[in-house]
């Protein structure tokens, strides 16, 4: 008696639960169109005014047929302080402050400054967030799909320069997922989040490069 | 029965202990083989540049052919390619895949206050002698060559560890490691005689493998070309 249902466990309401899961999962994932893509993301981003996280970046080489994983943390503060940090073996710092980067190789002691012209800037970026969206930016084609509690959003430049797509993926409630860039050499680097904490009240103290 | 059980549990204890020991010893490396020469080399790399206008430098790889063809991207922190060159010969390309643009011409057209100045030392990376020969150890010997007249110094073990050219600069070969047998310095640093400095760190060289020519040549279909006397930074 024990061991049929040991097999009726084993052999049939394990798989149909797994099976139920991945259909739940795909039944899920409902293309959505880009303006509520859009829509979604801005308000959940709204809400947030801060967020710390550590990160995993996977850069595949397409010329090389290699993989560069490295790991770090990133740490974001409204309206326009972004800073990034990459551990050894490929330790870099970043920190942009509106349109100004500047840049630190530790174990080189470079460290470099460059202004970015406004239009580039963070302020001008998240102040697109601002109020609700009604029409897509130019000269990118966007799709969107919504999974769960996350959006993703595919982001297509229109030309042939560097990027060939963006995809990001966003909960709710605006704390980012991941994030993969495709580039025209078919390059791909694929960031994940993990550990994402929002509004945690980030002070000038968490944006120095050094 | 019970010598049996602790017979069993030291031989145990012991191959464990044997297990654990063979996994903390590092893998040996091949010997240097006397007169292997540097064909191709596919790695990561580290640049850094300094200059006395200012200093540059950020990870990317690196792909090199004999005698003289170089691919260099570098990456932005976010891992997308923010800049490539490609040199062969005099000849350097410079591609900026963001904006669509390249620049190409002779490394002499480069401006003297280009932030990629110095690298116009790449070419002086090129060896075409064996990095190693025990017969000089701890010797110099003076050759002309067409990257002109340059003296090599080699260490007490026979490894050539720096090259100095008649024209002022130098070129040092550090942290020699051995792929399958052939010489290969983990840093190449060289420095002119205006006191620019530019140091490359190679991570996971893969040495004397094949490459593809694509990989050496750039693909400038839809960009827009400039000459390289344009050339002013990112």
């Amino acid at each position: 008696m024990k061991a049929f249902f040991r097999l009726i466990i084993g052999k049939c309401l394990i798989p149909a639960l797994l099976i139920m899961v991945f259909m739940a999962a795909t039944a899920l994932a409902a293309e959505i169109t880009p303006l509520e893509g859009l829509e979604l993301a801005r308000k959940g981003f709204a809400g947030m005014t801060d967020f710390t996280a550590e990160i995993t970046q996977e850069k595949q080489i397409a010329l090389l047929k290699k993989t560069m994983t490295s790991s770090g943390q990133v740490r974001f503060r409204r309206p326009d302080t972004f800073y990034m940090e990459v551990y050894s073996p490929y330790a870099s710092r970043l920190l942009l402050k509106d349109n100004t980067l500047t840049m630190l190789l530790p174990a080189e002691g470079i460290r470099q400054k460059t202004v970015l012209p406004p239009e580039e800037g963070l302020r001008h970026w998240f102040s697109l967030f601002d109020r609700p969206v009604t029409r897509l930016p130019a000269g990118v084609e966007i799709r969107a799909d919504r999974r769960g509690d996350a959006v993703t959003l595919r982001i297509i430049p229109t030309g042939k320069k560097g990027v060939k797509e963006l995809r990001i993926t966003l909960f709710d409630d605006g704390r980012p997922k991941r994030l993969a860039i495709e580039e025209q050499n078919r390059d791909r680097t694929v960031i994940t989040f993990q550990k994402v904490r929002k509004n945690v009240g980030l002070a000038d103290k968490d944006f120095r490069i050094e | 029965m019970r010598t049996m059980s602790k017979i069993c549990r030291k031989a145990l204890w012991a191959a464990l202990l044997l297990t654990a020991g063979c996994a903390a010893v590092p893998k040996n490396q091949v010997p240097f083989r006397p007169g292997a020469t540097l064909e191709t080399v596919a790695a990561m790399v580290t640049i850094s540049v300094k200059t006395p206008q200012g200093n540059t430098g950020g990870h990317g790889y690196m792909v090199y052919r004999q005698p003289d063809r170089f691919h260099l991207a570098m990456l932005t922190p976010f891992g997308t390619t923010a800049l490539e060159t490609y040199s062969a010969d005099d000849r350097l390309t410079i591609v900026i895949p963001s904006k669509g643009t390249a620049y190409a011409g002779a490394f002499d057209e480069m401006p003297d206050d280009s932030p990629l100045r110095g690298w116009r030392m790449i070419k002086l990376m090129a060896v075409d002698e064996p990095l190693f020969d025990p017969l000089k150890q701890g010797t110099s010997e003076t050759s002309s060559k067409p990257a002109g007249e340059f003296t090599s110094f080699y260490d007490g073990k026979g490894l050539l560890e720096r090259k100095k050219f008649a024209s002022g600069e130098e070129v040092f070969f550090r942290d020699y490691q051995s792929a399958e047998g052939v010489p290969f310095p983990s840093v190449i640093e060289f420095i002119d005689r205006n006191g620019a400095r530019v140091k490359i760190t190679f991570d996971e060289p893969e040495i004397n493998k094949p490459i593809d020519n694509a990989a050496l040549v750039p693909n400038l279909e839809g960009m827009t070309l400039l000459p390289l006397a344009s050339f002013r930074g990112m």
